[in-house]
């Protein structure tokens, strides 16, 4: 990386954790280290909110997966929406009338502590889990440009982010997240214009968009229901609005975002505006990621996207057979490069018929280059059994550091570590205030004062941010980065809200049953996940309903003494 | 909302809880759900256009 990229990427990183630090000193009690003393304003909870959920993963395989997959992605947040909405009209205000500092404290008021317990409990495990991940997505990025180990690239992300997450609390959170959710933005578009003007000169955006319908990618909403389909309308709307309504309304990370608003209106605007601005925003990235695929259409992609462990593979004595390969897939795209000019011509002229003929004949060369890909990943396994063969996530970050100018690929760099950063501030704030509010005070250490839990939250802070880091170490990739987040969400999340859902509409189940019901419930939905092939999104779906109608089946079965909210 | 009978603590919160932009929550509600609609509406199109 050149002189100016490294200035880029150090100043812009700098100025924010200073800012953040400086903006946020001296936090004297709890109150102000958790909750921001209720003084934050609706666009900045609107901001902090889409932060936090905008990881370094949305970045990194969001366009990825346009590339591979389409826009279809898109409607896995149609249920999004909806959810701000029921959650403005209904959760928000029983929070703010019970004035609460995590929304877990709520269960124990209308249940009982070991609800309260176990609902916090599920959270620390997959909050804890995510961290991790949401550090690791950009310590790979940095470690294969800058060369460092994987773990010294974690340990220095995961040590910014504690630094001024334990300096300012949730107050350093949400302001750092306002300069963060800037950069981020900026940058995409910047993206986004640099690879429309990289386009041949002939190509005009239209003709790009054009050639991306033909090539299929153009696949936004799809109305067929199929329950194996990852993304389709119906499993946005339903497991996306469920999965939404657990995340934003009983995940700590997010509910933290809000609940520090100076009034229950700031909250609930914060929130609608994510309702309005989340779609619009994701279509961006993802049209970006169809826009690096159009590009490529006219340049010669890679045969492999993550070059480190291509160099490593081509080391071994692999190196015949993947060269090999590398030959067949330039050959079929230099084929495919003629016909999908021929295409544009077509489509220039208007003439449909012609132009679907020559999107068959250029989908059927898309088709052997993906073919040989897939060889060169069999091959890149044989050489390397324990490398990552997936390589989605590396297709954006092989755009940008490959043809974007200098400067611009700083700028790209600082957007990713931006999002790492604020998606993981947010994790470390929420999972050291569940662990203090929820568990040492509630159960450990109930008579210490505002200024022991304060240290007690710092101290939880750096213990969450060091697990961050040793889970980062350790994670190896899944299916791809963010169908990780999502799917570890997802297994968890559905319990979650059925017990959430339960105690704000079911009142004739009480914390006995509700308690067994969350736990067979989670033990249904790890089933699904081990030994079924359904959808990760429906498992949101499952857990919560199985949560409200076990709890409706045992709750005549079990005797309860529970209060009423 | 008859704001006549509540008193100087209930004015005071029924203000800060009111939305600064369009009278009532149930039509930021109804924006932010046809918002929701009209973008649907225009993706459906853009995909059967580009298909």
């Amino acid at each position: 990386m050149s002189l100016p990229d490294w200035l880029v990427l150090a100043g812009t990183l700098g100025f924010i954790v200073i800012y953040g630090i400086w903006k946020t000193r001296g936090s004297k009690d709890i109150e102000g280290y958790l909750k921001g003393d209720n003084s934050m304003k609706w666009w900045t909870i609107g901001l902090s909110v889409m932060a936090t959920q905008a990881s370094a993963i949305t970045f990194l395989s969001t366009p990825g997966q346009a590339y591979e997959d389409g826009m279809r992605f898109i409607q896995f947040y149609f249920g999004l929406p909806i959810a701000m909405v029921i959650i403005s009209v209904t959760i928000i205000p029983i929070f703010y009338r019970l004035k609460v500092f995590t929304a877990y404290e709520y269960l124990e008021s209308r249940f009982d502590l070991k609800t309260r317990t176990l609902a916090a409990l599920l959270f620390l495990i997959q909050r804890g889990l995510a961290a991790g991940i949401t550090i690791y997505a950009p310590a790979i990025i940095l470690s294969s440009i800058l060369g460092w180990s994987l773990t010294v690239t974690n340990v220095v992300i995961g040590l910014a982010v504690t630094i001024y997450t334990v300096s300012g609390g949730t107050k350093a959170v949400s302001v750092t997240q306002k300069q963060q959710m800037a950069v981020m933005m900026g940058g995409m578009v910047v993206a986004g214009i640099m690879v429309v003007r990289f386009l041949p000169a002939d190509v005009s955006f239209g003709d790009a968009v054009a050639v991306a319908g033909k090539m299929g990618k153009m696949n936004i909403v799809d109305f067929s229901f199929n329950w194996d389909d990852r993304y389709n309308f119906w499993s946005g709307i339903t497991g996306g609005l469920f999965l939404s309504l657990s995340y934003f309304g009983t995940d700590q990370s997010q509910v933290s975002r809000y609940i520090g608003g100076r009034s229950l209106a700031e909250s609930r605007l914060g929130l609608l505006f994510n309702g309005l601005f989340k779609i619009p925003m994701q279509f961006l990235i993802l049209f970006i990621g169809v826009m690096v695929f159009v590009f490529y259409q006219f340049n010669q992609a890679p045969v492999f996207f993550n070059q480190e462990t291509k160099a490593r593979a081509e080391a071994t004595a692999y190196a015949g057979e993947l060269r090999q390969l590398e030959e067949q897939h330039k050959a079929i795209s230099v084929q495919k490069q003629a016909v999908v000019r021929e295409l544009v011509g077509n489509i220039k002229a208007g003439d449909d018929t012609k132009a679907d003929a020559t999107s068959v004949r250029a989908l059927e060369l898309e088709q052997q280059a993906r073919e040989v890909r897939a060889e060169v990943k069999s091959v890149i396994q044989k050489a390397l059994p324990d490398a990552e063969t997936k390589d989605t996530d590396y297709v954006f970050l092989s755009f940008v550091t490959n043809y974007l100018p200098v400067g611009l690929v700083g700028l790209l760099l600082a957007v990713i570590l931006c999002a790492a950063m604020s998606s993981s501030s947010s994790e470390l704030n929420a999972l050291a205030s569940t662990t203090v509010v929820d568990i040492y005070k509630r159960s450990f250490k109930q008579d210490g004062d505002g200024a022991h839990y304060l240290f007690a939250s710092r101290v939880f802070t750096i213990i969450w941010g060091s697990i961050a880091i040793m889970f980062a170490t350790y994670a190896s990739l899944l299916d791809n980065l963010i169908q990780a987040i999502n799917i570890i969400g997802s297994i968890f999340y559905g319990t979650i809200l059925g017990v959430f859902l339960v105690a704000f509409y079911f009142k004739y189940i009480k914390g006995n049953a509700v308690f067994i019901a969350a736990l067979l419930a989670e033990a249904v939905v790890l089933y699904c996940h081990f030994f079924t092939d359904i959808a990760f999104l429906w498992f949101n779906v499952i857990g919560c309903v199985l949560v409200i109608v076990f709890g409706f089946l045992l709750q005549p079965l079990l005797p309860s003494a529970e209060k009423n909210t | 909302m008859h704001t006549e009978t509540m008193t100087e603590e209930e004015k005071k919160q029924y203000e800060a809880d009111r939305p600064p932009i369009l009278g009532s929550w149930k039509r930021i509600y109804a924006l932010v759900l046809g918002n929701l609609v009209a973008t649907i509406l225009i993706f459906y199109l853009i995909t059967r256009f580009y298909a």
